[in-house]
């Protein structure tokens, strides 16, 4: 998927190692249709082992995030990285995604987000799709947000994910809008 | 053929050894079930012996400080009531219960004294020994943002907790909050037994590294047991903070009075939240905005965050300043 001829700049959707590039492609195409603008799929990190922690048996989101935003391309405007591997930063139990605050690279795990195997494809790929929209809300210098629908509410558990809606609260879309100008 | 009146008796008694351990009842200042269901699930051993036809126990089965059996002994001394032992007595020998098996603080053993309990040398081991060397019966456990609360303990606003265990005695010890935030204690500084607690007022204290905190008591009471396990190896309050974890047992007569200053379980359960919450901002101020999503705060929040200031912690939280 490349829609980002000429100059405009894009957001690249960056699948890691075998993360299947089909699904990365319609976590694009939903995230496109939501920021509006251009995107481009393109595999930045081949492994992430630098990132991975033997004591905690996971992968450390803050250092891919680091080694992401060095990688990034010219006209890149933010990075959205996916892995199906378990993140984790050091005050925290996992998490299913992390971002640089008003930075440019975020990551989203799905490793939590597909644990009941009776879950429907589409139920997963929403979960998937709002953690997306969450993570890069971050890259545009989003907080959290204390009204539970917005999708910008900080989430501890995949029932928490899933009662909060697919949009931004009237105030986080102004702030939004107001980043994106 | 047992009468209608002994088998509800038994029933009543087979529900409450369905649990072998000692103290197994939620005690909660508030009536939540029926007088009827309470007779089922905590009759008064006036009512378990036969000597009465209905009463339940609202007294945490401390019959030492409760004014109905006082009322009901008075009555027994003037001639107009058949006390609880003498219907005991009217039973089959082996049918005869001791009253710590009645009162639920015992699997079912049979009285060898005929309920001559002074004199009784098991009544004086449970009293002193045993009571206090079990642990509660596990609670319902609620968790709040990654937190557990337990249903039928009550909470202090300085991080602690109290239950009530059969017998009247109060449990008491630090929350899961406070065990996740600070970590693992390198010692205990506890008092010893026959000390006054009083509740508001610094109780003991937790050394962690080169800081010291002091933990506020959330009641008054005389402390009548030490859990020597926990003072031991402070560990076994983070790994089982409401129960092998407990750390005092206190006793105090005025229970309800007592635990009417703490807080309930849907009060605790929304301090909590609002805890969770402080503490989310404190990190924030310190670490930098969370831009993260997913996962619950690790135990030792203390240990995992260095910028973290041990004085502010437990001046904010424990309220020891």
């Amino acid at each position: 998927m490349d829609n980002t001829k000429g100059k405009l700049p894009f957001i690249l959707v960056s699948p890691i190692e075998k993360f299947s590039i089909e699904l990365s492609v319609k976590i694009g195409d939903a995230v496109g249709d939501f920021f509006g603008y251009p995107i481009k799929v393109l595999p930045l990190l081949q492994e992430i082992d630098f990132a991975f922690n033997s004591d905690r048996d996971q992968y450390h989101s803050t250092l891919i995030l680091e080694k992401l935003s060095s990688l990034a391309p010219e006209r890149c405007l933010k990075i959205l990285a996916i892995t199906d591997k378990d993140l984790f930063i050091p005050i925290l139990t996992h998490v299913y995604g992390e971002a640089q605050l008003n930075g440019i690279a975020c990551i989203v795990s799905t490793n939590r987000l597909n644990t009941d195997l009776q879950l429907s494809k589409n139920k997963v790929l929403e979960r998937i799709i709002k953690e997306s929209i969450h993570e890069l809300g971050h890259t545009f210098n989003l907080r959290h947000c204390k009204d539970h629908s917005c999708i910008m509410h900080y989430c501890r558990s995949l029932e928490d994910v899933d009662l909060k809606s697919n949009n931004y609260c009237r105030y986080c879309e102004v702030l939004l809008s107001d980043a994106m100008n | 053929m047992r009468t209608q009146r002994e088998e509800t008796t038994a029933q009543a008694v087979e529900n409450r050894y369905n649990s072998t351990t000692l103290g197994n009842q939620v005690w909660k200042l508030k009536q939540e079930k029926s007088d009827k269901e309470d007779q089922q699930v905590k009759p008064c051993i006036w009512m378990a012996s036969g000597a009465v036809a209905k009463k339940s126990c609202n007294n945490f089965f401390d019959c030492t400080s409760c004014k109905y059996d006082a009322a009901m002994e008075q009555k027994v001394a003037d001639g107009k009531q058949i006390s609880w032992q003498d219907s005991m007595r009217r039973r089959e020998s082996m049918e005869r219960l001791c009253r710590h098996s009645m009162t639920m603080r015992m699997v079912p053993r049979v009285c060898a004294y005929n309920y001559n309990c002074s004199s009784c040398d098991f009544d004086q081991y449970l009293e002193d020994v045993l009571s206090h060397r079990t642990k509660h019966a596990a609670f319902a456990i609620d968790n709040v943002k990654g937190f557990n609360v337990p249903q039928g303990y009550y909470f202090h606003s300085g991080h602690t907790w109290a239950v009530i265990e059969n017998g009247g005695h109060i449990k008491v010890g630090l929350d899961d909050f406070a065990l996740k935030l600070l970590g693992k204690a390198d010692a205990l500084d506890m008092p010893m037994i026959g000390v006054e607690l009083n509740r508001n007022m610094p109780g003991w204290g937790l050394k962690r590294r080169d800081n010291l905190a002091d933990v506020l008591s959330p009641v008054d009471g005389v402390i009548v047991q030490v859990n020597e396990k926990a003072r031991r190896n402070p560990g076994v309050a983070n790994s089982d903070p409401y129960g092998d974890g407990w750390l005092f047992s206190v006793h105090n007569s005025d229970i309800k009075g007592t635990l009417k200053a703490l807080m309930d379980h849907d009060e605790s359960m929304a301090w909590t939240g609002e805890e969770v919450n402080r503490l989310e901002e404190m990190i924030e101020s310190v670490a930098g905005p969370m831009a993260t999503d997913g996962g619950i705060l690790l135990p030792d929040i203390y240990g995992n965050l260095p910028g973290l200031d041990w004085k502010q912690l437990t001046r904010l939280f424990l309220k020891n300043s």
